[in-house]
């Protein structure tokens, strides 16, 4: 929020983190569409004609998952997410490189920790045929697959973080 | 002890600048470890489904762009000039507006970051250029959206409510008197403050005339509709008030579409900064509740609530003995976790103490309000700094202190005075 | 042994938390603390109620009472069709038939059944006047699942789906006008917006104690045998309070001016020959296996 130059640049790889990062806003502008659109229609169907969709609850919860990670995936492309920066300014740049690679691959290993258990989750109710009880009975490996794929949108925009920076302390020399 | 040392690496990273929400789950994460070994991470897939997949979340998303489209639309800058003549002579000027929007959004939504979200999109960009003081904005807007959670409806409430069984309509009244109290405590620290250093707010010394008067009244007149339609849906029993945000969004893009405002672009760019400002947000709720996971499966928090029951004292120190642990706990833990991992616990002894639970509610949910605005977790202050970027945490954080002080305050003259809280559920039950 | 319990109820002085807590209790004393169980309540840890039996056969939980098991064992849900099961004795039997099928159902699943408890029937609570079921036509009533929306929808009612924190919200403001809940269950939190009580009973919620098979098979056999009686003892412990507090709560709702209507002449029967027919529509629609079920429990009870 505070430091937000706009990512670009991380060549040669640039055009592909443009494009995933291009693909990843529309997808998410049309999730975030279809939330208000769903929750809407079922406010609108039930006051007219005191009828329910019966699916708005479960599919609701898919969205915000959805809606959490690709939302967390853009804030990271766009350098927003939150940091405290008053003991990092006041670092050496030497130092504010360093910190900065370190915490960049800390953030990359918790994006791969937590796309691998929950790709383990996505497996265990494919196997076991878990559904949700509900009228859709949708089998939960499909939204809970959301999960594995936002954590690894979530890493590759770390690892273009990464690269920028690490390419800024080359310039630098 | 580990959780100490787990404690220490969270507040490290957090004030050594790594991103937030990577910090609290790094510290998740080696909780988990510490507690039971690689095996601890088993857990996180369902754990991570269990935190992500929640209806109520959706408040968030939705609220924040409802506010994107009355600021993209240029109706909230118009509400501001509609009601900039009206308190310019008060200290304070256009900062009470902050407080009393929030205690109107407050009886809208059920949560407090939504709250704050949308005053925050719509107030901080305009009244820093108008040359308020940037901190100041902040910790109003910071302190008006914990009223979120105690002007009813309450997520936090019926939260509550379902590790108590206490009756939700009672907490929801209880909520009400103290609701309105606290944010006329905020608007009087608000005077005192502008009255003691007047440079704080911009001066306004012209002399208004009644037209002019006339014309500000009917730019206030776009966003009374839209508070017209969302509390209509929410009290004429069309919308709950999670839907109540999808109603908000339309209801936003009616109003600006009456005034012509209403475009593609428009619409884009309200819903790029939303899915930005959201999954901020949003992150963070999910990392801090792998945290408390971690956390309620090493049962810290139970060998704290121990130590004070086995203390056997009297009601007040154990009322203080609690504020403390969630003061502690308040300090790196999102609060309907707080309430998961210390409610439960403390039950027994809330009986034994004779302690009524329609006031505690109230008490506790202030106590939670005040754990989302203590660094270094505090989700509230990250909402309000995420809003704009002309504000950093820190300036939240400052700008949050003295109004932190007085909802401090405000807790012992709730011990004191627990009418404060009980009088209007006493009404109804008669 | 030290094993990780979880249970989806969130209140402590709940007569399924302290069954739950008296297992925990006993099975530490009779094993002279070998096994040692730390139940946590509901919502403290971030797994879904829905997610119990998952969590357990992932073993990620080793012991567990769970109540939301239809999406991991769908069979179960015979149990709670509408209108199939209407007394005590017909649980039981219907129970007994079907506990092989339960059991091989769960064990797929990584699981041991361990045993259970039923909770008092689900009945309506509205916010307008209600003598019999067809005052519920053109009302919105929340349900909890699609076989409940069904019956509702029988009876000309709107089955409305509503996340349960919501409930009290839109039951205040009438975005719904009615639940089906026990007494001693959701009414206990939202009675004082339901000023009426119509004690149809739709059908029975039961919850299953599991453990995961991999903890349960580390056991010895003595301690085995132990957690399973204790099990089965304490189970029966928890219907029995539910039945009681379902009198206590019904007579304390009544007091504070809850208007509470017997189950009107003629209703039983109407709804039972308007639901038969979807009973079988219903295993049909899900397989042979719902059908061989379906045929089992009403053998057992002889309908
Ligand atoms: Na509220
Ligand atoms: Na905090």
């Amino acid at each position: 929020m505070h430091s937000e130059q706009p990512l670009q640049g991380a060549a040669p790889a640039a055009p592909f983190f443009n494009l995933l990062g291009k693909s990843v806003g529309v997808v998410t502008s049309l999730i975030l569409s279809a939330l208000v659109l769903l929750v809407s229609l079922e406010v609108f169907l039930r006051a007219v004609f005191g009828y329910s969709l019966g699916f708005v609850e479960e599919v609701t919860g898919y969205l915000v998952v959805a809606l959490t990670l690709f939302g967390a995936a853009m804030a990271v492309r766009a350098n927003s997410l939150f940091q405290v920066q008053v003991v990092f300014e006041a670092f050496p740049p030497s130092v504010k490189r360093l910190l900065g690679t370190l915490f960049a691959l800390i953030a990359i290993a918790i994006c791969v920790v937590l796309a691998w258990k929950t790709f383990d989750l996505v497996g265990s109710s494919f196997s076991r045929g878990k559904f949700a009880p509900t009228v859709l009975r949708t089998p939960l490996w499909i939204p809970q697959t959301l999960l594995p794929l936002g954590f690894v949108v979530i890493g590759v925009f770390l690892v273009e973080h990464l690269l920028i920076l690490l390419r800024v302390k080359e310039g630098d020399r | 002890m580990e959780g100490i040392l787990i404690f220490g690496l969270l507040v490290g990273l957090i004030v050594g600048g790594m991103w937030v929400q990577f910090a609290v789950a790094s510290a998740g994460l080696t909780y988990l470890w510490a507690i039971k070994g690689f095996a601890g991470w088993k857990a996180l897939g369902i754990v991570s489904w269990g935190s992500a997949n929640s209806f109520t979340l959706a408040a968030i998303p939705l609220f924040i762009l409802m506010a994107e489209i009355l600021l993209g639309s240029g109706l909230s800058s118009r509400l501001y000039n509609g009601v900039s003549p009206f308190v310019r002579r008060l200290p304070g000027g256009l900062l009470h507006t902050n407080i009393a929007g929030s205690g109107i959004f407050a009886a809208i939504s059920g949560g407090s970051a939504p709250t704050a979200a949308a005053m925050s999109t719509v107030a901080l960009p305009e009244l820093s250029s108008r040359g308020y003081n940037i901190r100041l904005v902040s910790g109003s807007l910071a302190a008006g959206g914990t009223l979120g959670i105690l002007i009813p409806p309450s997520i936090t409430m019926i939260i509550y409510s379902t590790f108590t069984e206490t009756s939700i309509a009672q907490l929801f009244s209880a909520g009400m008197l103290p609701g309105i109290l606290l944010a006329a405590f905020y608007m009087g620290l608000i005077m005192i403050r502008c009255t003691l250093n007047p440079s704080l707010v911009p001066v306004d010394k012209s002399k208004l005339t009644f037209k002019e008067l006339y014309t500000a009244s009917l730019d206030v007149l776009p966003f009374l509709m839209l508070i017209f339609i969302v509390l209509g849906s929410i009290y004429g029993g069309i919308a709950t008030p999670t839907e109540a945000g999808a109603v908000g969004v339309l209801g936003a893009m009616l109003v600006a579409g009456i005034y012509k405002r209403l475009n593609v672009a428009l619409l884009r760019n309200a819903l790029t900064r939303t899915i930005k400002m959201s999954g901020n947000i949003l992150f963070i709720v999910f990392t801090s509740m792998i945290f408390a996971y971690a956390t309620a499966l090493s049962g810290a928090g139970e060998t704290l609530v121990n130590y004070l029951q086995e203390a056997d004292v009297s009601r007040f120190a154990f009322l203080v003995i609690v504020m403390v642990i969630f003061a502690i706990l308040g300090c790196f833990m999102e609060g309907l976790g707080m309430i998961a991992i210390i409610v439960p616990v403390i039950f027994p002894a809330l009986m034994a103490l004779d302690i009524n639970l329609i006031w505690f509610g109230v008490f506790v949910v202030i106590l939670v309000e005040l754990g989302q605005l203590t660094p270094p977790l505090g989700v509230i202050l990250f909402v309000v700094a995420s809003s704009s970027k002309k504000v950093k945490v820190e300036d939240v954080v400052m700008g949050t202190l003295p109004f932190f002080i007085v909802i401090v305050a405000f807790l012992f003259l709730l011990m004191a005075f627990p009418e404060i809280a009980l009088y209007l559920p006493s009404l109804t039950t008669g | 042994t030290s094993w990780t319990g979880y249970t989806y109820s969130s209140v402590s002085t709940t007569a399924a938390v302290k069954g739950m807590t008296r297992i925990s209790e006993r099975v530490a004393s009779e094993t002279d603390g070998d096994l040692d169980i730390k139940i946590h309540l509901g919502k403290t840890l971030q797994i879904k109620s829905s997610d119990i039996t998952q969590a357990v056969g992932d073993g990620i939980v080793d012991f567990a009472a769970d109540y939301f098991f239809s999406g991991n064992v769908p069979i179960a849900r015979v149990l709670n069709l509408p209108m199939l099961i209407e007394n005590d004795q017909e649980w039981q039997k219907a129970y007994a038939a079907m506990l092989p099928m339960l059991e091989e159902s769960f064990a797929q699943q990584d699981v041991v059944l361990l045993g259970g408890y039923r909770y008092p029937q689900q009945v309506f609570f509205t916010t307008f006047p209600i003598d019999e079921l067809s005052d519920i036509e053109g009302h919105k009533i929340r349900v909890t699942s699609p076989e409940q929306g069904k019956f509702v929808e029988t009876f000309g009612g709107l089955p409305i789906t509503l996340s349960g924190s919501e409930v009290p919200t839109a039951l205040e403001r009438g975005v719904i006008d009615g639940v089906l809940t026990a007494s001693a269950g959701g009414a206990k939190k939202w009675h004082e917006f339901l000023p009426n009580n119509y004690r149809f009973a739709v059908n029975y919620g039961n919850s299953m104690i599991i453990a995961n098979i991999d903890s349960f098979e580390d056991l010895d056999k003595d301690e085995q045998a132990t957690l399973r009686d204790i099990v089965a003892d304490e189970g029966d412990k928890i219907s029995a309070e539910f039945i009681e507090d379902e009198k206590k709560q019904m007579a304390f709702q009544q007091s504070k001016g809850m208007k509470i209507t017997m189950v009107a002449d003629g209703d039983a029967q109407k709804a039972r020959d308007l639901l038969r027919p979807y009973w079988s529509e219903w295993a049909k629609e899900n397989g042979p296996q719902y059908e061989q079920a379906l045929s089992l429990v009403l053998k057992a009870i002889g309908k």
